[in-house]
């Protein structure tokens, strides 16, 4: 019998037409883990939100959620704190007390444990989790990933059966969120516990799971086998399909294509690994059969010899290398040293940067090395104590005058930060000096004009960033991917020259990632220099068109992404992990796509 | 910290308490300097500010009381036509002592309390009353970082309060990070009460868990507190702690029980000090045995 399963659940929001979830069944057999997957807004937070009574929101009901046979309802409160552990977004608002140790015993003693058995568990969590380091700190003091690895610590202290986790790693960058979903992995292999987990990060995950299911508008549209059902996704070119895999999505791309026969029995490659071994076995399988050279190189000729082949194959839409490169430096930062308190450690160590008008430019680099820090001096946030800042040819001095304004504009990791008023309209309308200055010539003279030319940018503006809708909801009550779009969408009303962004694919959906990226490549091309700091590397090489690794407070390496990722062996892409050394120089999926269509002519 | 948190509260509670209560020259002459030497002991140079503080105020309430109290019988001076009496300045002195030397011991508190200790120790009589000291301990600072990112991120916009100009568009900047702040903490509110939901909070009798244990060590000091205190109680009742201001300024006569209050006293509010240096002392004897 399964341990916990949906029999038909409707839900439908009070005052709501359309119900938020539509006669979902599924089961959590004991000991599973299954994804949940779907776009912003598909309903997985209301199913997770199902599964346990005090968490459920309120509405009409439908149909029955059952834990071990007996309605989820009519087990008490008390008993579903134990055995059903619920994990969510924010690691930071889930924290209740003020030091770690007392956060861990939290809900033992909410259930009334007796102390001997708290004084063991924290013990435990404290070790499973590599915790005791930072037992005693303040809850205040810890980093994102440290928080959220405190949350399901502090949730699995109660010893549950069923972890439920809504998008655990979405304010997380992505090394902490690897590891938080190495520790979820963990718990499910080492300790058993049943698991059901919504995510965007398919990459990591899918291969760990043993049942995806994929929500599209409440529905359940596929469930099952991960291999099965994501095969299926591609094969029906749907919206989530950008968020599988890169071996997946080149192994769909390339056998489903129907250019070459697929191998008998071969069942979807989910990690690097098997991507690896298949397209190794495929390229082996074309030698035998008198390929036509020159394409797939021996894998000893795979990063030496790329100058060569760059010509071979005309690059995919990836950013182009070398085309941006010709516009003038927005943003120059010659020998820039900072530190943030007068005792700490230098931040930026002699930092040198251009960015040209017109082009992309990514940051990439560890937690730490100073990217963030980067961002904040081009815009006037940090000032160095030795170096210069030149934006737009204007050097910022080191003291006196405000932050610089008006032509550099900074979206943060949070894009919440931004929102200050009740609808997205307003929030708009009270954009960066452009829409102040309009104000103020309103009050004057040209009023009409002025008005009728401020809010057709908006209208603009809006329409870029595909937020129409939206327009007359509260900001707060936009999920993560809309609230980065409405910031974003604030930002560029102040008509920035120089854009900076923070982490902009954070806590969003694969298929917004696409949008945003053809987002900024349009600001691009209007003029504006764009400099992005990120963690999310398959996202640099498919939109930059300059790339800087920062390591320890400069730069270690500066080219086109391409040119980057096809020299480095770990730090890169997940497809030019898997094509190295057999295809070379494929850092995105669609180059080794390419590759294989033109091996397969 | 490795008191237990019932010795800490009631020992500070009872020195608060004297500290107030009781307008003798000695007693807060006492509690202040054992008040000031705990704050030196504990904080190192970080209590210099503190301190300083302390003289401005302690200056300030002294010379001023005779300005607003013009009894007594030994006349200074004449200010705006009012005497200014010697017994006027020495009852503020008193007066802004015992303020000081409070102000003082209840920092000394606040270290030695720490929110895990205070929820220990009510968290059991009053469970809600506690959940909700802990969550204002961890918001205020959090009210402070949010305030101060959500400034900047608006500085970096061109529209935040360092870039505003005149006083009425500072005000408005500064309102509007205001308004972020509150939409952002109801929207932190929600999360963090369905995560007390989640963890079973309010479904019945709580266990209140402290890795504090009441061992010999601490039953010691109990009964030395309790000795102490007896022994200063038995002098306040033979009158230690009075003292005559009007008309003219006396101390009570020191018969043996009144100077062994007095004692009592001092060796009360030197306590944590004489520990801290205490084991100091031992830290660097251990170091040196090896």
């Amino acid at each position: 019998m399964a341990l916990l399963a949906l029999d038909q659940v409707t839900f439908t929001y009070s005052g709501a037409e359309a119900p938020a979830i539509d006669g979902v069944t599924l089961a959590f057999p004991p000991g599973s883990y299954t994804l949940i997957a779907g776009l912003s807004g598909c309903g997985k937070t209301t199913l997770l939100r199902a599964l346990k009574t005090p968490l459920a929101p309120a509405g009409r009901w439908e149909g029955a959620v059952r834990c071990d046979g007996v309605p989820l309802a009519e087990i008490p409160l008390r008993d579903q704190a134990r055995r059903i552990g619920f994990v969510m977004q924010e690691p930071d608002a889930q924290i209740v007390c003020d030091s770690v140790e007392a956060e861990l015993a939290f809900g033992l003693e909410n259930v009334g444990a007796p102390r001997e058995v708290i004084g063991l568990k924290v013990a435990e969590m404290a070790s499973f989790f590599g915790i005791q380091p930072w037992l005693c700190c303040r809850t205040a003091c810890l980093s994102g990933g440290q928080k959220q690895l405190l949350n399901l610590a502090a949730v699995l202290a109660l010893g549950p059966e069923v972890l439920v986790l809504d998008e655990p790693t979405s304010q997380l960058d992505p090394l902490a969120a690897d590891e938080f979903l190495a520790a979820v992995r963990r718990v499910n292999r080492e300790l058993g516990v049943t698991v059901v987990m919504a995510e965007h990060r398919l990459e990591g995950t899918l291969a760990d799971a043993d049942q995806l299911a994929v929500l599209e508008d409440g529905r359940v549209a596929a469930a099952g086998e991960p291999r099965a059902v994501a095969a299926q996704l591609c094969a029906a070119d749907s919206p989530m399909a950008a968020a599988l895999p890169a071996a997946l999505r080149v192994w769909a791309a390339v056998e489903g294509t129907g250019n070459c026969a697929p191998e008998a029995g071969s069942l979807p490659p989910l990690t690097v690994r098997e991507g690896r071994a298949w397209l190794g076995a495929r390229e082996r399988g074309h030698a035998a059969g008198g390929a036509p050279e020159g394409i797939l190189s021996s894998p000893a000729a795979g990063s030496g010899s790329m100058g060569a082949s760059d010509a071979a194959y005309a690059p995919a839409p990836c950013g182009g290398s070398g085309s941006g490169a010709s516009g003038p430096a927005a943003l120059r930062l010659r020998d820039v040293w900072f530190r943030y308190e007068r005792e700490a450690p230098d931040v930026l160590r002699g930092f040198s940067l251009d960015v040209r008008a017109g082009s992309v430019t990514a940051l990439i680099g560890a937690n730490g090395a100073g990217k963030s820090t980067v961002l904040r001096a081009a815009c006037g946030l940090a000032r160095p104590y030795r170096g210069s800042v030149e934006v737009l040819g204007q050097r910022l001095r080191r003291r006196g005058a405000a932050p610089a304004a008006g032509p550099v504009a900074l979206l943060p990791q949070d894009p919440t930060l931004l929102f200050s008023r009740e609808t997205v309209r307003e929030e708009l309308a009270d954009g960066g000096p452009d829409a102040r200055d309009a104000e103020a010539l309103s009050l004057r003279t040209r009023s009409v004009e002025a008005a009728s030319a401020s809010a057709s940018a908006v209208a603009e503006i809006a329409a870029l960033c595909a937020i129409e809708p939206l327009m007359d909801v509260h900001p707060l009550d936009l999920s993560g991917g809309e609230r980065q779009r409405v910031a974003l969408a604030k930002v560029l009303l102040a008509r920035p020259r120089l854009l900076l962004l923070d982490e902009p694919g954070k806590g969003v959906d694969a298929a917004f990632k696409a949008e945003l990226g053809a987002l900024l490549r349009q600001v691009a091309a209007q003029g504006a220099a764009v400099l992005i700091a990120s963690h999310d590397l398959d996202f640099c090489a498919r939109w930059a068109d300059e790339t800087a690794l920062v390591f320890d407070g400069a730069v270690a390496a500066a080219a086109p992404p391409r040119a980057l990722f096809a020299r480095a062996d770990f730090y890169t892409t997940a497809a030019s992990r898997m094509a190295r050394g057999i295809i070379p120089d494929a850092v995105t999926v669609e180059d080794i796509v390419e590759a294989c269509r033109r091996e397969g002519e | 910290m490795r008191s237990h948190p019932g010795l800490a509260l009631a020992y500070f509670a009872c020195v608060i308490g004297i500290t107030m209560v009781v307008a003798s020259p000695v007693f807060a002459g006492i509690s202040l300097a054992g008040a000031a030497l705990a704050a030196l002991a504990a904080r190192g140079r970080a209590a210099l500010p503190g301190l300083g503080a302390s003289v401005v105020l302690v200056v300030f309430v002294t010379a001023v009381n005779p300005l607003f109290n013009t009894a007594g019988s030994t006349v200074l001076l004449q200010v705006f036509g009012r005497p200014y009496t010697a017994e006027a300045l020495l009852f503020g002195a008193v007066l802004a002592a015992q303020l000081a030397a409070s102000l003082l011991w209840f920092s000394a508190a606040g270290r030695a309390l720490t929110p895990e200790k205070a929820t220990y120790l009510f968290g059991g009589a009053a469970p809600a009353l506690s959940a909700v000291l802990t969550l204002v301990v961890r918001l205020v600072p959090a009210y402070g970082r949010r305030a101060r990112a959500a400034a900047e991120a608006r500085d970096a916009m061109g529209c935040g309060p360092a870039s505003a100009h005149g006083m009425v568009g500072k005000a408005r900047a500064g309102a509007t990070v205001l308004a972020a702040l509150t939409a952002w903490s109801l929207e932190q509110g929600v999360t963090t009460a369905d995560s007390l939901a989640a963890r079973g909070f309010g479904t019945g009798r709580r266990t209140v868990w402290g890795r504090y244990r009441l061992t010999v060590r601490a039953g010691l000091a109990m009964a030395a507190l309790v000795a102490l205190l007896a022994l200063v109680g038995v002098g306040l009742a033979a009158g230690a702690g009075g003292a005559q201001f009007l008309p003219q300024f006396a101390l009570p006569a020191a018969s043996p029980l009144v100077a062994a209050a007095w004692a009592a006293w001092a060796a009360l509010v030197i306590a944590p000090t004489l520990v801290g240096a205490g084991e100091e002392a031992l830290w660097r004897c251990s170091l040196s045995t090896r």
